[in-house]
Order: C-alpha cells, then structure tokens, then sequence
C-alpha cells in the first residue's frame, strides 16, 4: 500500500513538470526556431503561474520574434507591472517605443533600463542611437533647394540630422513618415557602422523585390530617392549625385567655388 | 514537432559562415527579430550584444518600409561607411548581419546566405 502511494506520487510528478521545466523547454523551442510550439508551452506555463516574470519575458520576446507586436507588448507591460525595473521588459517596450517613431518614450524607458542595471550592452547601443545627435558644424542652408524628382523615382526626402524633413518630391503626406523611417534608418545604421569601428555612414542602398533605394547623407543630412528596380544602379546613383549638389551640399559648394 | 526541426536548426546555424569566410569581411551574424542571436560568427573584440540589438531594430525599421506607401519588403540593405560596410539581408527566422572593410563587396554573398536559409527553414517536414 505504501509503495504504491510512493510510486504514485513519483507517476504524478512525472506527468505535470514544473512550470521553470516548461520555460526551459519553450527556451530550447525558441533558440531552434519553433517558435509556435514554444509559445504554447508558456501560455500553459503562464495559465499555471500567472505572475511568473521569466513567462511574461519570454512570451514578449517570442512575440517579438514573430512579429506580432500587440501581445509583446501586452506582456511586457505585464512584466513591469509586477516588476517596474525589469531590464528585458523595458528594452523591449523601448524597441516597440522606437518601431513607433517614439524616441522620447524609448529613451526613458532604456534610461530606466540602465538606472537600475548600468552593464546593459544591448540598452546602452540603442541608447546611444536614440540620443540627440551632435548639431551639424555646417548645415545646410536652410530651406535647402528645391529638388525636382528625377523621372521614374518614385519618392525622394531630404532629411535633417534631427530627423526634420527639409524637402520632399512629391510634396504630399507620405513625405514625413518617410523622413521619419530615413532618419531611424540612418541613425541605427550609422550607430551600427561607428560602433564596430566602419566611420561614419556615407551611404546606402536598400533593395526589394522592385525598387532600389540609395541614401546619401554627412552629418548635416540625408537625402532618399526611391527608383524602380530596373533602372540600371549607375544612373540611379548619377541622379543622386546630381540631387546632393542641387540640394546645396556645402563640400560641393565649397569645391565648385574653388 | 517537426522531426527534422533540430537538424534544420543546425543547418541555419551553419549558413552565416560562409560570408562570414569572404575576402574582407570582418565578421557575420543571425540574429532574430527580438535580438536573439541565432548564430554568430564574430571576432571577440565585437559586442555581440550590441551589435544584435541594433541589427535587429535595423532589421525590423527595414522590414516595416513595406508599410510605407509605394515600398516593398526588403531583400538586402548595404551600408558604405567611411572604412568599412554592413549588409543586411531579410529572411522569415531573422536578419543575416556581415560586416566587412572598405572595397569588400559581400552584397551577393549574403543574398545566397539568406536565400539558404530561407531554404533551409522552409524546407518540408518530413513528420
């Protein structure tokens, strides 16, 4: 009777592991891509220990991971509720914060990040990124000139260091949101290209399946034009050439006065 | 669960080296969209951390350009700075980061490395 009670007891355990077993298991799910199986094991984890920070984390980060950004930031935000200074939790509302085109939002959350734990290598990067850069030491004149959209582009913005847009062609709404994503863009790469020793970002070319979109930019701007795929990449990069020196990049001013 | 899944795991893990091997370039890296690196291939004076976390935002600012009017989603990014280039490449699991020295063109390595990855994820189950 009593071996029996034991043996039963060691059957139980064996059947229900621990919600810790479940997140590790999820773990080894998501570090081989399945993230599908590993976000169920913590939703049942979580349905058994609703307050667990390590579930609520890793659930955000799995939601991050499969792009699905309203539910990582449901549990992220469950995370800080039970725990203000989280690291992992704020880091990842940062991200979403900067996704949105919040850097306020996203600094003060790594700041809060970074108060409480100062050795946060992957805050401290993207810190740096959402700072202020330092003002140009010679900007452009302002307002620069205005720029025609070579034929067949598709969408150019000339952007400024604090990510104000300056000119764009066509001069419609879609201008600003652009600007915002050139201005990210260039900001995360060029903290990217200057933290790992590259110099500082010159430009840039970003291909899909049918455009082609070449970034030129110094410290005083960046300037985005947007073509169709076909257009051969010499022209493309003539067209925004031609497009820096109309728009009064000083280092051309300086030489063609030389 | 897929019965090949951690064979496939181990095959993407594999896939950034090849890059990462080519004249000039300095290092490569898989990292997810959430900052997990998948795979990593970098000299030790490198931040992983850092780098990861900046590569995957990139990714994902790149990624969200599809919902810009008149853009698509992004196959490869290259980015010249004054001494040296970082290319990005978009796959379904992440983002395949290559640094490299000035004068290395690595656009086309890394476009076979995420197409081979791409591969290698998609690939059937055999469960």
């Amino acid at each position: 009777m009593k071996i029996r009670r034991l043996l039963g007891t060691v059957a139980r355990r064996k059947r229900a592991p621990s919600t810790m077993a479940m997140f590790r298991a999820a773990s080894r799910h998501r570090d081989a891509g399945r993230l599908g199986e590993a976000l169920t094991l913590v939703t049942r984890a979580l349905a058994a220990e609703p307050n667990s920070i390590t579930g609520h984390v890793l659930a955000g980060n799995l939601y991050v991971a499969a792009r699905d950004m309203a539910p990582a930031r449901s549990a992220f935000e469950h995370v800080l509720a039970l725990d203000p200074h989280q690291p992992r939790a704020l880091l990842g509302l940062g991200r979403i914060a900067l996704e949105e085109n919040d850097a306020g939002a996203c600094r003060v959350l790594l700041e809060r990040a970074l108060d409480r734990y100062p050795d946060f290598p992957e805050a401290q990067a993207l810190l740096e990124v959402v700072e202020s850069p330092a003002p140009a030491s010679i900007p452009f004149a302002v307002p620069p000139a205005p720029l025609v959209l070579p034929r067949r582009a598709r969408q150019l913005v000339l952007v400024g260091p604090d990510g104000a847009l300056l000119r764009a062609a066509p001069p419609d709404s879609r201008g600003e949101g652009a600007a915002q994503h050139v201005h990210r863009v260039s900001r995360l790469a060029g903290g990217i290209l200057g933290r790992f020793g590259l110099g500082a970002l010159r430009d840039a070319v970003v291909e899909s399946a049918y455009e082609t979109t070449l970034l030129k930019c110094d410290e005083r701007a960046t300037l985005c034009v947007t073509f169709p795929i076909d257009i051969p990449r010499e022209t493309v990069w003539s067209e925004v050439e031609r497009l820096w020196a109309a728009a009064g990049a000083p280092d051309y001013i300086e030489s063609r006065d030389s | 669960m897929s019965a090949d899944t951690p064979r496939r795991a181990h095959d993407v893990r594999a896939l950034p080296r090849a890059p990462a091997e080519a004249e000039g370039v300095c290092g490569a890296l898989l990292v997810a969209p959430d900052g997990l690196v998948i795979a990593s291939h970098l000299p030790e004076s490198v931040s992983v951390e850092a780098l990861s976390a900046l590569a995957a935002t990139l990714g994902r600012e790149l990624e969200l350009r599809a919902a810009l009017p008149g853009h698509g989603p992004f196959v490869t990014a290259r980015f010249a700075g004054e001494t040296g280039t970082m290319i990005l490449g978009a796959t379904a699991i992440g983002f395949v980061v290559v640094l490299a020295r000035a004068g290395a063109d690595v656009t086309d390595d890394v476009r076979v490395a995420a197409a081979a990855i791409e591969r290698a994820w998609r690939r059937p189950s055999l469960a």
